[in-house]
């Protein structure tokens, strides 16, 4: 929602999310250079960095892809989703010293250039067992360099949030590259049943976490339809908490109802920076506030407060009494519409 | 969601029970990283008790030989009778390549066979697994030196010990005796087969009946290695078959090209560098890197 764009723009909660970061990073190359220097003394350096930085990158990805479904499902994990694209730049740097060293390892001051070392030395692409797993890497690491590259607000703006955000989504496609990368590389050449068993759980953690958030949401986007006057009845203004919304599902789009200052307002349930659920955040100082990344709308009307220019869909909305109901068509994006006021429209007629 | 439980990160603080929460996240994602780096570090298998000297650079004496494959011939010691001990270290490039260019060029210049020379050599030991190899890390430069000797060497012992079957693995004997851990396998492969496309000599890494591990230098029917072609079959395991010789201290294993590819468990389709390591007219076509390898042969 910036403004003006700046490289990062910092706040307590950053950078202590960063230092959180570092922490970590450092916690583990110590770890995994200690523990190999003293179990494994004859190591070289190249491989004690090719394989700790290779391991770390990967525990990074899981993190990375399971604080998604998690903040869907317990909204306290949502300070570790809001500063995400850092630990998603940081994974990529580890990811990509671990690629420039494997490279320059098994492909450098030979009598091939090294990128096309790395496709043509092994040919066996017709096999799974002899497969050139390296290639797998590479690909990956080139959807990490692509993400991390555009990780940025100005690059959000410009490519559009839904290009972004579908660019972004092929972190999934990198995931399965990587698993299989690991498969038919350390674990085919190393067998062990530790790695084995710390894959396979990470991957069932991160695709039962994506599951069970997609089972639990799909459960409360059961999809109203409009009464005979072309309303949907969303249930009783009492159910609507203060300054917080419900959301209902009309024509295949989310709708979020919001109460605040004795009267409700309804907009789009899509926030325009990354698709946030705008429905799930709350009422901060006057606008709605996105709980993903804190991106802020005035409830009326869905216009982000000057200077900034996101603008949402709105909805109109009436009370019958205690009964709440929305107009399930939507007004263009940033139309002001007039909120329902609760208790002067007791007696309003539809 | 509770009414203090919704905060986004640029508010001033987080509600209390939200702090105390991700407090006990963190700790948690703290101790992630190390039980993690822990069990994958303590889970690598042994690597070989190899060296690599890098960095230390060491000046050998002795005969330079090309045959079977480029090595130094050092002496190692005397007999009981006198006698002189010779042991053959492998001679290899700076990088993935192999120094035979070197040595023809030498050659060349000195206008007689190069087992009429002592050579003075600086560069970096390689060894392990009671088997030395020696990078020559400056190349050209590394050769300080030579002097004439009374007699041409002629080597110490060969023996033809028959056609003999092998199972094992190719290696390049750079990276397996110290350079890389692992330097076999299958991450190591691509760079097994680039080393040996370079022209350094493959290696079959075997056992004996005893179980023991035993090395032997392979080389194609006609003497000569066709390098991109038997890079391929690197850092899997293959059988091999053919003629046993004993040169020196190294055994030599003289194979069948068509017969190791018929050995091997997946087709080999010759590629446009095979062909042109068939055909040496053809060196200046698009695959010239690795033809080069073929001209210094």
């Amino acid at each position: 929602m910036g403004h003006q764009y700046s490289a990062v723009l910092w706040n307590r909660q950053k950078k202590i999310y960063d230092l959180v970061l570092l922490a970590g990073v450092i916690v583990y190359l110590l770890v995994f250079i200690v523990v190999s220097q003293f179990l494994r003394p004859e190591i070289t350096e190249e491989t004690l960095i090719i394989r700790a930085t290779g391991s770390l990158a990967l525990l990074m990805l899981h993190i990375i892809l399971a604080i998604g479904p998690l903040s869907r499902l317990n909204n306290r994990f949502l300070p570790l989703l809001y500063n995400r694209r850092h630990l998603g730049v940081s994974m990529f740097v580890i990811a990509a010293v671990h690629g420039v060293f494997s490279i320059l390892q098994f492909h450098s001051l030979g009598n091939a250039n090294p990128l096309v070392s790395v496709f043509s030395s092994n040919l066996q692409y017709n096999s799974l067992q002899e497969f050139p797993f390296q290639t797998l890497g590479f690909f990956a690491l080139i959807i990490f360099f692509m993400m991390a590259a555009t990780s940025h607000d100005f690059w959000l703006a410009n490519l559009g949030p839904k290009f972004w955000k579908t660019m972004h989504m092929l972190v999934y496609v990198a995931y399965g590259l990587i698993i299989m990368h690991v498969m038919l590389g350390i674990v085919q050449s190393e067998p062990s049943v530790l790695l084995v068993t710390l894959l396979g759980a990470g991957f069932l953690l991160i695709a039962g976490l994506h599951l069970l958030a997609g089972f639990r949401e799909s459960k409360s986007d059961v999809e109203k339809s409009p009464n005979q006057r072309g309303y949907i009845l969303i249930g009783q203004v009492s159910e609507i908490p203060e300054n917080a919304a419900v959301t209902v599902v009309t024509n295949g789009e989310k709708v979020a109802i919001f109460k605040y200052d004795g009267k409700v307002s309804a907009v789009s349930n899509v926030c325009k920076h990354q698709n946030g659920p705008l429905g799930e955040g709350k009422i901060i100082d006057g606008c709605i506030t996105c709980p993903w990344h804190g991106y802020q709308y005035l409830p009326h009307d869905g216009c982000s407060p000057p200077p900034f220019t996101e603008k949402v869909a709105t909805y109109d909305i009436i009370l019958e009494g205690e009964k709440v109901y929305l107009n399930p068509k939507p007004y263009p994006e940033g139309t002001e519409g007039k909120p329902a006021i609760i208790k002067s429209t007791l007696n309003q007629d539809i | 969601m509770k009414e203090n439980d919704f905060y986004v990160g640029y508010l001033p603080k987080a509600p209390r029970s939200m702090s105390k929460w991700l407090k006990a996240v963190i700790a948690g994602l703290l101790l992630l990283p190390g039980f993690v780096a822990l069990m994958v570090a303590g889970n690598q298998h042994r690597f070989a008790a190899t060296n690599f000297e890098y960095g230390q650079l060491t000046e050998l004496t002795g005969v330079v030989s090309l045959e079977p494959v480029p090595r130094l011939i050092v002496e190692a010691g005397r007999d009981q009778r006198g006698g002189v001990i010779t042991k053959s270290v492998l001679l290899v490039n700076f990088g993935k390549s192999g120094v035979e260019t070197i040595f023809r060029n030498l050659e060349k210049e000195l206008g007689r066979p190069l087992t009429n020379f002592e050579f003075n050599l600086r560069g970096t030991l390689i060894y392990g697994e009671g088997k030395t190899v020696f990078e020559l890390t400056d190349q050209e430069a590394s050769v300080l030196g030579h002097k004439i000797l009374d007699k041409a060497y002629v080597p110490v012992k060969t023996v033809a010990l028959g056609e003999q079957s092998f199972e094992g693995e190719i290696i390049d004997p750079k990276c397996y005796f110290g350079v890389m851990k692992p330097g076999f396998g299958k991450v190591h492969r691509s760079c097994a087969i680039r080393c040996i496309a370079g022209g350094i000599s493959p290696v079959m890494a075997t056992k004996n009946e005893n179980g023991e591990k035993q090395f032997i230098l392979l080389l194609a029917d006609k003497g000569k290695t066709k390098w991109p072609l038997i890079s391929r079959l690197a850092g899997k395991p293959i059988t091999i078959k053919g003629e046993l010789k004993q040169v020196d201290d190294w055994l030599v294993l003289h194979y069948d090209d068509q017969l190791l590819y018929e050995a091997a468990s997946f087709p080999i389709i010759p590629n446009e560098s095979d062909k042109l390591a068939r055909e040496p007219k053809l060196l200046a076509g698009p695959n010239a890197l690795d033809a080069n390898i073929v001209l210094c042969n």
